[in-house]
């Protein structure tokens, strides 16, 4: 009991005292409600349009998933290339960081046109955002391969291909999660934002309500995305955590 | 009975081996190592021994010289590393597999060999543990496991004992005397312990230091079945003071 009070008490106080301060505010009139709702307003809207949230919710973060998935797959695959020779290395990194730096709201309407409205347009922002954590992370932690081993690996005559199976892939496997865990909070911003332009899901909402002058509403989008990304990193932490027990001594 | 017709096993001709960073390491060696030896290479630190011990196995190319093996199988090396470099992901029992694996032997007889050899070395009880849930002792011993598994006729060790407490070091020192002896492999152990120098060789190679020559060829004479009582006996210390003279020549040369 005691732990569990010092686990989740004190992030709830500072969350509890910022309702407090914004009803405040409201109430008195202080700030008006088209630019702060008070935040009874906004609970409100979650009780009642409920249904409509969690259908966003589920879109949005299938979406995210889907983008992180495409993610790993692809960022996995890709740090693999990148490590088999230096050449491809000096060729194509340089233009895998593009993926870290690429301003995403200006080219999700590029995605419009090219992959048309929908669940895939949002998929690949996600994935376009997610990627480049789980890339350069994989490639790190490929590169970190402790040399004694690769050493031994080949005065038993191991093949490139066994020194990457059962080598190079399983010692990158707790950068791996590392990236993933990063990437996990950019997909869900990456879905978002491309719900903003193609439309469904919780940006969806959000872009829809805002036209409407629904303040009460965008605020509760708002809070349920990043409570939605707060989920995907926390089942990620959990997925870490299962597969890196046997990692101890690398962390 | 290979120690009975000892042989020439390793013989180097004229090996020399420098670096771009620094310099000339080895200058000149010649050396033959016979069948089933037990030879030590002493130098201080730095002095191009474990370089030596590298090119032996075939882990340094562009060298000057010749290396060669009386024959040539491919398979019949194995290296311990100053530190254990165990699989962290791995049991005990799947590390010790793994040389095993690599030459594609088949799961069931792997699994019986490096438990075998497993048990051996004292760790029958932990083939299911992983290396963090081991002693330093330990993960050393699963490392001395994992290169005798695929019995080797060669054993290549670069200063493996060095970072383990006094007590274990002893242990284990007399522990491969014993796996020296019942195997007949050929041993070259690279230390700049005087003391673990003589315990465990049959014959000791002083280093010069750099660029490292070989400055004498002492015989160990010392019973075949050595124990740890022997540290303190008379015979021992005639030993130690032969290898010390020797090592405080290579430094009276320098000066």
């Amino acid at each position: 009991m005691k732990n569990f009070l010092i686990q989740f008490l004190p992030p709830l106080i500072p969350f509890f005292l910022l309702v407090a301060i914004g009803e405040f505010l409201s109430q008195k009139g202080i700030v008006a409600p088209y630019i702060l709702p008070p935040p009874s307003e906004v609970f409100l809207s979650l009780v009642t349009d409920f249904q409509e949230y969690i259908q966003a919710c589920k879109e949005t973060l299938g979406a995210a998933l889907l983008g992180l998935l495409l993610s790993a797959v692809v960022g996995i695959a890709a740090a693999v290339m990148l490590s088999l020779s230096k050449w491809i290395e000096k060729s194509l990194y340089p233009y895998a960081t593009f993926f870290q730096t690429v301003p995403i709201v200006s080219i999700a309407p590029l995605l419009v046109i090219w992959f048309g409205f929908g669940l895939r347009t949002v998929v690949i922002s996600a994935f376009i955002v997610s990627i480049f954590p789980v890339l350069a992370n994989t490639f790190s932690g490929l590169r970190a391969t402790d040399p004694a081993l690769i050493d031994l690996f080949k005065l038993y005559g191991a093949s490139k291909l066994d020194i990457l199976l059962k080598l190079k892939l399983p010692y990158a496997v707790p950068h791996i999660m590392t990236g993933l865990k990063i990437s996990a909070g950019l997909a869900m911003i990456g879905a978002v934002i491309g719900e903003f332009i193609a439309g469904g899901g919780l940006g969806g909402v959000i872009d829809a309500s805002r036209t409407q002058q629904r303040l009460d509403k965008v605020f509760a989008a708002v809070l349920l995305a990043s409570f939605a990304g707060i989920l995907l990193v926390f089942l990620l932490n959990l997925i870490s955590k299962y597969f890196l027990h046997k990692w101890r001594e690398l962390r | 009975m290979v120690n009975e017709c000892p042989v020439t096993h390793i013989s180097l001709l004229n090996v020399s081996k420098s670096f771009v960073n620094t310099g000339c390491v080895l200058s000149n060696i010649s050396i033959e190592i016979k069948k089933g030896d037990f030879v030590v290479l002493l130098g201080p630190s730095g002095s191009g021994k474990s370089t030596l011990l590298r090119l032996i196995a075939g882990l340094e190319a562009d060298f000057d010289g010749h290396i060669n093996f009386s024959d040539a199988k491919i398979f019949d090396k194995s290296f311990v590393f100053q530190e254990p470099h165990l699989m962290p992901w791995r049991t005990l029992l799947q590390n010790t597999e793994l040389p095993l694996e690599l030459m594609k032997v088949s799961k069931g007889e792997r699994v019986n060999r490096a438990t075998d050899v497993l048990t051996k070395v004292g760790l029958k009880n932990a083939t299911h543990l992983y290396p963090s849930e081991l002693s330093g002792g330990m993960k050393m011993r699963a490392s001395l496991a994992r290169a005798l598994v695929a019995e080797p006729e060669l054993l290549l060790m670069d200063e493996p004992f060095a970072a383990l407490d006094e007590h274990t070091r002893f242990k284990l020192s007399e522990d491969l005397r014993n796996l020296w002896k019942q195997s007949g492999m050929t041993v070259v152990f690279v230390t700049h312990s005087v003391h673990e120098a003589c315990f465990l060789a049959n014959r000791v190679l002083v280093l010069s230091d750099k660029p490292a020559k070989i400055h004498s060829d002492i015989k160990i004479n010392l019973p075949d079945v050595r124990t740890n009582s022997l540290r303190t006996e008379s015979v021992f210390s005639e030993q130690l003071k032969r290898v010390y003279d020797s090592l405080e020549n290579t430094e009276m040369n320098l000066k």
